[in-house]
């Protein structure tokens, strides 16, 4: 099967998941007894008010209706608006989402950057001193979860030391004052481009705690994959007689171990990808950061399911061309690998 | 080669060095920093529209923006209500008829002038649009523009206005010229003539104001000329945050706290007394409840005191019925003793000799408040052979159900009231009237009914008789068990203490002038 037809077959697909994604969460928010029109007026609203909002966002008509026409408006870009806030809900996630994948980014920019070297360091030296010692170290990384260590490092950080803010993502400040110019809405590069350094160092040092506490369990995860891969690599006969020809240990361990155990390792970054934007909830509540987990959770409590439905789409899309994306790197990288 | 390598790389090295020093110095200057006064609310406000938001944290940031035409001043002043936007007013012997003086030389956000054809503007507008706070124009008959700053207002009954326009929700004037919707006003827009306006929001994260510069009363050195509201929804990390000197003000702290903040260095905290009252409504429409002896039981069985001290810190007072105590109509003969030898006999008399139900008590979330009331009941109870659960649930879920599924929703809810305007109408007619809207537990008695409404209609032309009136409703209100009365809490302020300049009425319970303060 050619690339294209793989790529448009696999396309069609994810329609039908995320139409079916959608499906499910629309029953499911309207199955909940809350009322979206006294949501939106208020608690202390009149009753010919509530009727009045009602007829107003077509919430009288049959559920069926009220998801075709909400599914007509998705397609056109038109999220609706919140009915907790009463703010248009686009206008919301273009502050949220890139909130949230700055924050993301960044977290696994520092697996990468960290986890590799320590994989392939345990796995060539597989079972001597710091490799159990890394061993014990991620086994623990993985289990802690993300909030305690989030507490601990504010703790740390910034009762004890005063090094780092708690939370946020801008001092006061410079919210005021020297605002940073929404261009994609990632204030580093934002900062960056308008040449704004003063804020460009408030915002790294806001971002450093949370995309550590982020990163802990990818790094890990990425160092235990590379580390078995390596191991198992190591153990080839090619590799035998690669070393047994004399080649430099470096090489062997770069050039013929890494590449060959770095395609598993690959999907596994995609898709820890796509896990820290759903596990970035908790860390983004604990250091008060403004991104889709925060959003989100307000509008589970406030069942204001226009916004449920919005985040929902779009980590539904992400999580979809984000697998999409590996499978077609797998070939890339790997010529052994067919689409089919 | 090497070297140069080397010297290349402490370059490098102290160039960042350099620019991360001079941006983490510039990033916290003092001179930036002055105007600002930050502080912490638990929830965004559901709505910053001025003509219909009606809750505490819509208050809190409203007061900033908007203002009324008369001020509930603070018990003990000379008078009840003072001047605010208008100055000065008359009204015929009947009180049918009242005219007010504006304030000249008042300006909104946008620039336009206020007057009254704004005032006008503002009322029909808030009416026409149905607003849920619009009630308290219903006396009005109609609204006369008698030159651009007299206005005059014909009541269909003796209507006590001054009383009314000092309203906490709904009063708030707007001007005429501004787009005025729903979406506008929550989109971080503000038209009203208060000293600060709006610059932004970012719902469930902060809002911003700056000080609106052409503001009637002026400005001087030292004010805020910025506020930020930072969203803190967990109260522990808020008062981290007043403690460190982090923000200024901290809204709802957790009461147990209260006694250790006030003895923190840096610390102030106001406990001030205002019209507030906390109560379990009881669903009528679910048995055994809607028996007047189980109901009696119940209320026998309620451990008052410790609930006070266990959850309000001790720094509320014992209702008596619904009315705080602190305010007119109240009635002082109503408080009910807990009594266990009485509650086992009244259960036993209602045939539920040992009990033997189970009760649902629903709280809302993000108030632990009502969950901790249940956990200190729960073992009385228990004594009863009655069994409470407690569940927490959103407030629209706990509501939708009380509305279209009674039977089903809860036994007990959790409740708290202060004013829309200082009036025990608000507290018995929004509550317990036949078929209101926060009738969540389907209390009806017609005579309570019609009693309350002579009072309301007694208010402006005799305030004695509407007392004693107030006082029956009160006791038929009580003697009904219409709901579990517990306590009149004051409300809390906990700021920093180089704060100068604090103010606060009980007319406005969830916030203080900003306006006021200086550092």
């Amino acid at each position: 099967m050619s690339r294209l037809a793989y790529l448009i077959r696999r396309l069609t697909l994810a329609i039908f998941v995320v139409i079916g994604v959608l499906t499910i969460t629309f029953i499911v928010s309207r199955l909940v007894p809350a009322d979206p029109a006294r949501l939106f007026t208020g608690p202390r609203a009149s009753k010919e008010k509530i009727e009045e909002t009602r007829e107003k966002f077509g919430l009288n008509k049959p559920i069926p209706t009220q998801f075709v026409s909400y599914i007509k408006n998705t397609i056109q870009g038109d999220f609706g608006i919140s009915f907790k806030t009463k703010t248009a809900i686009l206008t919301d996630l273009k502050i949220f989402l890139p909130a949230t994948l700055e924050l993301v980014i960044l977290s696994l920019l520092l697996a990468v950057v960290i986890g590799i070297p320590i994989g392939v360091y345990s796995g060539a030296h597989w079972g001597k001193g710091l490799d159990i010692i890394g061993r014990v170290l991620t086994i623990s990384g993985v289990s802690i979860p993300s909030f305690w260590l989030a507490l601990i490092l504010q703790l740390i950080f910034f009762s004890w030391l005063g090094w780092l803010p708690l939370g946020g993502r801008l001092s006061r400040e410079f919210l005021i004052f020297e605002p940073i110019q929404h261009i994609t809405g990632f204030n580093l590069i934002d900062a960056a481009i308008t040449g704004h350094w003063k804020a460009w160092t408030d915002a790294l040092i806001h971002i450093i705690m949370p995309a550590i506490v982020l990163a802990v369990y990818p790094i890990c995860l990425i160092s235990r994959m590379l580390r078995g891969a390596i191991i198992e690599v190591l153990t080839q006969d090619y590799v035998t007689a690669a070393r047994a020809s004399g080649m430099p240990e470096h090489i062997v361990l770069f050039r013929f171990a890494l590449k060959n155990a770095i395609a598993p390792t690959l999907t596994v970054i995609s898709l820890v990808f796509a896990y820290s934007i759903s596990g970035s909830v908790l860390v983004e509540i604990v250091f008060n950061w403004p991104g889709l987990g925060k959003y989100i959770t307000d509008a589970i409590i406030n069942a204001d399911f226009p916004v449920v439905l919005a985040v929902t789409l779009i980590v539904t899309v992400i999580y979809v061309l984000i697998n999409l994306f590996v499978d077609l790197l797998q070939a890339v990288i790997d010529p052994r690998i067919q689409l089919d | 080669m090497k070297n140069q390598k080397v010297m290349h790389l402490i370059f490098v090295l102290s160039v960042v060095l350099a620019l991360t020093l001079t941006g983490v110095g510039a990033g916290t200057a003092q001179a930036l920093s002055k105007n600002i006064l930050s502080v912490a609310i638990t929830t965004d406000p559901d709505d910053t529209d001025p003509r219909s938001g009606y809750d505490s944290f819509a208050q809190s940031v409203l007061y900033h923006m908007y203002e009324a035409l008369t001020y509930y001043n603070r018990p003990g002043s000379k008078e009840e209500i003072g001047p605010w936007l208008a100055t000065s007013w008359e009204f015929n012997n009947d009180k049918t008829q009242w005219t007010f003086h504006l304030r000249k030389g008042v300006k909104f956000h946008d620039g336009t002038d206020f007057n009254a054809a704004a005032v006008k503007y503002t009322i029909d507008n808030t009416v026409a649009e149905k607003m849920a706070p619009a009630w308290i124009y219903s006396p009005i008959k109609s609204i006369e523009v008698v030159d651009t700053h007299t206005i005059k207002f014909t009541c269909k009954a003796p209507a006590q206005l001054d009383l009314i326009l000092s309203s906490g929700f709904g009063a708030w004037m707007i001007s005429p010229s501004a787009t005025n919707t729903v979406k506008w006003f929550n989109a971080g827009n503000s038209s009203g003539t208060g000293p600060y306006k709006f610059v932004s929001r970012v719902p469930g994260t902060r809002i911003i104001m700056e000080h609106h510069k052409e503001y009637w009363g002026g400005w001087e050195e030292g004010q805020f000329t910025s506020i930020i509201f930072d969203i803190i929804p967990d109260a522990t990390v808020r008062e981290q945050m007043l403690r460190s000197g982090e923000i200024d003000v901290a809204y709802e702290l957790n009461h147990d706290s209260i006694d250790s903040l006030k003895k923190t260095p840096g610390v102030a905290v106001h406990v001030e007394p205002v019209f507030q009252t906390y109560f379990l409504e009881i669903n009528f429409k679910k048995p055994p409840l809607d028996k007047l002896k189980v109901r009696q039981a119940l209320a026998h069985s309620f451990p008052y005191k410790s609930v006070l001290a266990g959850v309000f810190g001790g720094l509320g007072t014992r209702a008596s019925g619904l009315i705080p105590q602190n305010m007119w109509g109240a009635n002082a003969d109503l408080a009910v003793e807990q009594n266990m030898q009485k509650a086992k006999k009244l259960l036993a008399e209602a045939g539920h000799p040992n009990g033997g139900f189970t009760l649902e008590l629903w709280a809302s979330e993000g108030n632990t408040l009502y969950k901790n009331v249940g956990e200190i009941w729960q073992p009385e109870l228990a004594k009863l052979g009655i069994k409470l659960d407690i569940r927490v649930l959103s407030f629209n879920v706990i509501t939708t159900k009380a509305e279209t599924d009674p039977e089903h929703a809860f036994d007990f809810m959790g409740q708290d009231w202060y004013p829309t305007y200082v009036t025990p109408t608000d507290f018995f007619y929004s509550v317990f009237h036949t078929g209101e809207f926060f009738n969540f537990g389907h209390y009806s008695n017609t005579a309570f009914d019609d009693m309350v409404l002579k009072a309301d209609d007694l208010t402006a032309s005799d305030r004695t008789s509407a007392i004693k009136f107030f006082k029956q409703a009160g006791k038929m209100l009580a003697d009904d068990v219409g709901a579990i009365f517990m306590f009149d809490a004051p409300q809390i302020y906990t700021i920093r203490n180089d704060l100068k300049g604090f103010e606060f009425s009980p007319g406005y319970t969830a916030v203080f002038s900003y306006y006021k303060l200086k550092r």
